[in-house]
């Protein structure tokens, strides 16, 4: 039951929403370290440089403004942000923007894929699953794809190295890519090497765009359209896919884009099984460092991402909707 | 004039969580060709259960005893896939509800286009999603023109835009028409409407009337309405529904100038009640499907029920040109 | 009641509860069933035997009995969160979605906003600091998790709401709190359980990503901290399937059974059948 407002004042609603969450995350950014407890100095700057010389630590307490008042750090902090000044990390000894950015090409080679992929697997057996709707086929996928969206993805993925890297050695044993290969067999290197990852995170995510697409077809074949489109004499196939698909297709998509930020941190969670040098290995590293500034920008990114998505969805659903457009 | 549909001994049951729903108990009715048949009666009495089981799409129901058979073939048993050749190009239907009977994300071009694709080239080639599937030919669109204009959508000027408008850029009326010229571009043998007229406002309803009566000098048509207004001005034979049963059927003229069966009695009377008569009306909207009461479903609330009526449920009798299945037209009663 | 006509009608919920509450039993009688002490140390990486069902782990303490006791901090962390989540969740969704207007749409506002924050990043940063005890994670769990409750309470309330019978009863001086108990409250209740199950999902799961990445509480077992330990101490790279194996699988099918339940009390009946008994 959503109001019926012009189209326009719907794209205003949704951009503040963006804006809003937007600054909201660049406040957690400021305000977590700072009010959490311990000195907030070490949580800007992580542990790593904390237990250095005191000489360093006194000049990086003025340069952070810690001794000023509240609105005047915050001040320093957001012009910090948009002049692209993101932190500093310790632990890699260099700006953490450079280290996120080498590190989440990775997770975008693995993530991308997966979602694009999935949907279309995931969409297809849905909608079958739901014109099959309480026969054998139905229930056999269901349950499959339930099994395997209840597994935790990271731990599929150590059954996955354990049978086909281990046991059967068809798959390396980790990492991104061994060696010096170049040119065409540099492609097929990583390929070979992100085959298993890829895998993981698509059948987890295809498991759930199944339900999804599952449970809104099931719902459309209620609708008179599709009744319309079987008498007129259209094949079983056509009025699954061409009418009732496409109108359980938007759902999808917006589940999608809120699910992004599980999408993500599934993946980062398989990477730090298949030491892929992602996001997830980062953060993994990060985590075991107390490296605060490398994690906030890391959230920061993962967040702007899923923000991203969102916005993507939102412009999807736009063009794919008639009653919006 | 030659039998077009002829149905014996109809029964679809629904299975529900809460029980099983007897939609249809032992419908009988025949459709003659170039004749108008009308299907009356209230919310729930089975009637949409019946014209979506004639082209067996009455589903998650079961039909469970009973035959069809249309243009002299038996249909009661046919496969899917032949199934798939009577719906739309031999029978076709104008669905209840214009509002959302159209596809949203197509434009009436597109969904126009289908049908004419559908009737020329069978199902329909299979997959694709793409909505830019049907490109019409310049003469589909000028039959698909020709049909909106037979359907009294003609304003040159604007055909153009009725073209390219998706359904819920459309009146009510104007989605109407759509669906009938839909119907008409598939050239059936059979056109079933499912009430045409409802959730139309005065004038639109009396602008589908006309088009009806129009469509029923070129068609069969068979219309489903719980309206006397639309069943008395197109319909020359007329069957009446309760309980998932036709309790009487004949000739519009005597039905409905002299119902019978005291259901037939009292619904009229309802509709024709001039204003200040008492309404003589039982509850009727209360009659539980799952667990029907024994013998005539009519019973717990007929004015002139009898005690056999409780017992079992009479067959129809032909009482001069009329069948009424009631207790009070049996042969033993009138013997007497 | 009620409740238990739903669940010995519906075969999917039936098995959903019989998983979550044979692991429920485990986790509350664990102390009991234990063989040996899950904290105790021993004799290191011993493959399962009649002595060690699931043999030991680096340190020599018996796995099998880790596994019991860590149900118990699994199913906590999870139930907890996720009443905290649903209580939030259905407070602001009846709210917003009762009150309508200005409120419906700064509180949906806020609930979007939160929305498209992602939750395991958010948690990871904040545990980050805090370290180590579960009641901070179940808060921190919580706070990030009411957003999708909120909206679908909310959509179904506004549905509620637009029925007649609501506005009959306020006409008849009902007022807005009485409303809410006793005319909305009870119609949202599925759907309140529904989700409620959805979240403690999602909360253990969490949970456990939290432990594998080394945020647990150190000074608890539960099966996120079994898989760490099996993997960043030499379990997995040593083929020892019976160390990491067992707390995968508990977690997942803990995760089955909830979806199971959730499934089965959201299920509707056939959207088809209202073509006739709407009618």
């Amino acid at each position: 039951m959503e109001e019926h407002k012009h189209p326009s004042a719907g794209i205003l609603w949704k951009a503040t929403r963006y804006l809003v969450a937007f600054f909201l995350i660049v406040s957690l950014n400021f305000l977590i370290p700072r009010l959490m407890p311990g000195d907030p100095l070490m949580n800007i700057i992580g542990e790593e440089a904390y237990y250095g010389s005191q000489d360093v630590l006194d000049s990086l307490r003025a340069d952070l403004g810690l001794d000023k008042p509240f609105f005047a750090q915050y001040a320093r902090y957001l012009i910090g942000v948009f002049t692209g000044d993101w932190g500093y990390s310790y632990l890699y000894m260099r700006p953490v923007f450079e280290s996120v950015v080498l590190h989440l090409r990775w997770t975008f080679l693995l993530i991308l894929p997966s979602v694009i992929i999935a949907a279309c697997i995931g969409a297809v057996l849905g909608a079958v699953a739901a014109w099959r709707r309480g026969r054998r086929l139905d229930a056999v996928l269901t349950g499959s794809l339930l099994l395997a969206y209840s597994m935790p993805n990271y731990w599929l993925a150590m059954l996955a190295l354990f049978i086909f890297s281990f046991l059967l050695g068809w798959f390396p044993l980790g990492g991104a890519r061994s060696g010096d290969a170049v040119g065409l067999h540099y492609f097929i290197d990583i390929g070979w090497h992100m085959a298993l990852p890829l895998a993981i995170i698509t059948l987890s995510k295809t498991a759930y765009d199944f339900i999804i697409v599952r449970n809104s077809v099931v719902s459309v074949y209620g609708e008179d359209y599709v009744l319309m489109a079987q008498a007129k004499g259209l094949s079983q196939r056509a009025v699954l896919f061409r009418h009732a698909l496409r109108n359980a297709l938007t759902p999808l998509i917006t589940v999608t884009a809120i699910q992004f930020g599980m999408i993500f941190s599934g993946a980062l969670l398989v990477e730090v099984v298949f030491s892929l040098p992602g996001m997830g290995t980062l953060i993994y590293r990060a985590i075991e460092a107390r490296d605060y500034p490398l994690l906030q920008f890391a959230f920061f990114i993962v967040a702007v991402c899923v923000l991203l998505a969102n916005i993507t969805a939102d412009l999807l659903c736009l063009w794919l909707d008639p009653k919006t457009r | 004039m030659s039998r077009l549909l002829e149905i014996r001994d109809l029964h679809v049951y629904f299975d529900t969580p809460r029980g099983v729903v007897k939609a249809n108990k032992g419908v009988n009715l025949e459709v003659d060709e170039a004749r108008c048949t009308g299907l009356m009666g209230e919310s729930g009495c089975g009637k949409t259960v019946l014209l979506l089981s004639i082209l067996h799409l009455q589903q998650p129901g079961r039909m469970v005893k009973g035959s069809m058979s249309f243009d002299g073939r038996d249909i009661t048993l046919l496969e899917e896939r032949e199934m798939q050749h009577i719906r739309g190009r031999q029978i076709a239907l104008i669905p209840q509800n214009q509002a959302t009977a159209l596809n949203p994300s197509y434009t009436v071009k597109q969904q126009l286009t289908e049908a004419i694709r559908v009737r020329r080239e069978g199902m329909g080639s299979p997959m694709i999603l793409s909505w830019r599937f049907y490109r019409p030919n310049a003469d589909e669109l000028r039959e698909i023109e020709e049909s909106l204009r037979e359907v009294g959508l003609d304003n040159g000027e604007t055909m153009h835009r009725l073209l390219s408008s998706y359904p819920h850029q459309l009146s009510g009326g104007i989605r109407q028409r759509v669906l009938m010229a839909m119907a008409l571009l598939m050239q059936p043998l059979l056109v079933m409407a499912d009430e045409p007229t409802t959730a139309l406002d005065r004038a639109t309803k009396v602008a589908v009337l006309e088009l009806l009566r129009k469509l029923r000098q070129e068609t069969t048509l068979m219309v489903v309405s719980h309206d006397l207004q639309t069943i008395r001005s197109i319909c020359d034979y007329v069957a009446i529904m309760y309980g998932g049963r036709i309790v009487e059927r004949g000739p519009s003229g005597e039905v409905l100038n002299n119902p019978r069966h005291p259901y037939s009695q009292i619904l009229l009377s309802c509709q024709q009640r001039r204003r200040g008569e008492p309404l003589v009306v039982p509850s009727i909207d209360t009659l539980d499907l799952i667990n029907p009461p024994p013998g005539c479903s009519f019973h717990p609330v007929c004015p002139r029920a009898m005690p056999e009526c409780a017992g079992f449920e009479v067959t129809e009798k032909l009482v001069g040109n009329v069948r009424i299945a009631c207790h009070l037209f049996t042969e033993e009663r009138r013997n007497c | 009641m009620r409740l238990v006509r739903v669940i010995r009608s519906n075969p999917l919920v039936f098995s959903g509860v019989a998983i979550v509450g044979i692991f429920g039993i485990v986790a509350i009688l664990a102390d009991i069933m234990m063989p040996h002490d899950p904290w105790g140390y021993g004799q290191p990486f011993l493959a399962p035997s009649r002595l060690h069902l699931l043999g030991t782990n680096d340190v020599g303490q018996d796995i099998f009995s880790e596994l019991l006791l860590g149900s118990r901090t699994s199913l906590l962390i999870g139930f907890s969160a996720g009443i905290l989540a649903v209580v939030i969740g259905v407070f602001i969704g009846m709210i917003a979605g009762f009150r309508g207007g200005l409120i419906d749409n700064l509180l949906m506002g806020m609930t979007d906003v939160v929305l498209v924050i992602p939750a395991l990043p958010l948690v990871i940063l904040l545990t980050v600091y805090v370290r180590s005890n579960i009641w901070l994670i179940v808060a921190v769990i919580g706070l990030v998790s009411w957003p999708n409750t909120a909206r679908v309470i909310r959509s179904q309330v506004l549905t509620i709401r637009q029925s007649g019978y609501v506005e009959s009863a306020r006409a008849l001086g009902a007022d807005d709190g009485w409303l809410m108990l006793r005319h909305i409250l009870p119609n949202v209740m599925p759907l309140i359980l529904a989700k409620f199950v959805l979240v403690v999902a999602v909360a253990m799961l969490m949970e456990a990503s939290l432990s594998f990445l080394g945020l647990g509480d150190p000074s608890t077992k539960s099966w996120g901290m079994m898989l760490r330990y099996a993997y960043a101490r030499g379990g997995f790279v040593r083929g020892l399937w019976w160390w990491y194996t067992p707390p995968g699988l508990c977690i997942g099918l803990c995760i089955l059974g909830l979806m199971f339940i959730s499934f089965g009390v959201e299920a509707k009946s056939d959207p088809r059948l209202k073509r006739v008994l709407d009618r």
